[in-house]
């Protein structure tokens, strides 16, 4: 082979290297951030809790309520004031760009109450209802 | 120029890319690790105020005869000798909602909003962690449950 060859093929594997070490620097440097859904499970837990535990009107909490209106009737106003006061509850406790879904079931399957904000990455808990089930999900 | 010379400083050209490439690589590796270090260091300390604010209910838990409510108990919010740091601890009322913030003191309790538990901050600490979750606040004067969020700041 030529001097001038194998010269060139010197130069080529400092090159080669070179993008090798950088490659192996772009890959790490720009590596997606990964969210942590422990908190997300925490906090789903804590405002699922919190809700049901809290007082509409009377003594009758939330969980009470919500179960009268699957039922068909209700003591703290209408059920769709019940829908409205869940929804501001759950907006006025997260954060401005925390998204969440908030379903609500009966034994039969249908929905009560179905707020879907969620895409994906969903962390959900859910909860047993004297008739029906509470599902809450809070996303990214 | 003799042959030798201009092989001897081509062999030193050479020599001396090669170093720098060296050097940048040790460059790259050091920013890479302390990069990693401080992600480590940001990871802590949010587990760590994750950890607080779940531990920080138990202190003041509303218990009835005995058993545990998952509840905070307000009246106990204004008796508070622990130590957390340079923190800062919040509780505000979010349902029922009001218009206005009113911090709480014993003479205007329960007719308030926001409590403000613990207050340590240092003002060489520029940066702050904040997390919130959403607790039930129990008000043991009308025996009723109303929903709360608690804050921590935490200032490194």
């Amino acid at each position: 082979m030529k001097k001038a060859q194998i010269e060139i093929i010197g130069l080529v594997i400092i090159v080669v290297l070179l993008v090798f070490i950088a490659i192996f620097a772009l890959s790490f440097m720009i590596k997606p951030m990964q969210h942590d859904n422990s908190l997300l499970k925490i906090k789903a837990n804590a405002l699922r809790a919190s809700i049901l535990k809290t007082d509409i009107c009377n003594q009758v909490s939330v969980k009470d309520e919500i179960e009268n209106c699957i039922d068909g009737y209700n003591e703290c106003g209408s059920c769709d004031k019940l829908k409205q006061d869940i929804n501001d509850m759950i907006t006025n406790s997260l954060e401005a760009n925390e998204k969440y879904s908030f379903v609500v079931s009966n034994d039969y399957g249908g929905s009560f109450i179905n707020i879907n904000n969620c895409v994906d990455s969903i962390t959900a808990v859910s909860q047993n209802l004297r008739n029906g089930k509470v599902d809450l999900a809070l996303c990214n | 120029m003799k042959k030798g010379e201009v092989q001897l400083h081509e062999s030193i050209l050479v020599t001396f890319f090669i170093i720098i490439i060296i050097s940048l690589g040790i460059v790259l590796y050091y920013k890479f690790t302390s990069n990693s270090i401080d992600n480590y260091e940001m990871e802590y300390k949010q587990q760590q105020l994750t950890s607080s604010l779940i531990i920080f209910q138990n202190f003041f838990e509303y218990t009835n005869l005995g058993e545990p409510m998952n509840a905070v108990d307000t009246s106990k919010l204004f008796y508070n000798n622990l130590y957390y740091g340079f923190r800062t601890i919040t509780v505000e009322q979010v349902y029922p909602a009001q218009n206005d913030e009113i911090k709480c003191e014993l003479n205007n309790y329960p007719e308030c909003n926001y409590f403000v538990v613990y207050d340590n901050q240092n003002t060489r600490m520029k940066n702050k962690i904040v997390q919130s979750i959403p607790v039930s606040l129990y008000y043991p004067l009308s025996n009723e449950y109303k929903l709360g969020r608690l804050t921590f700041y935490l200032y490194y």
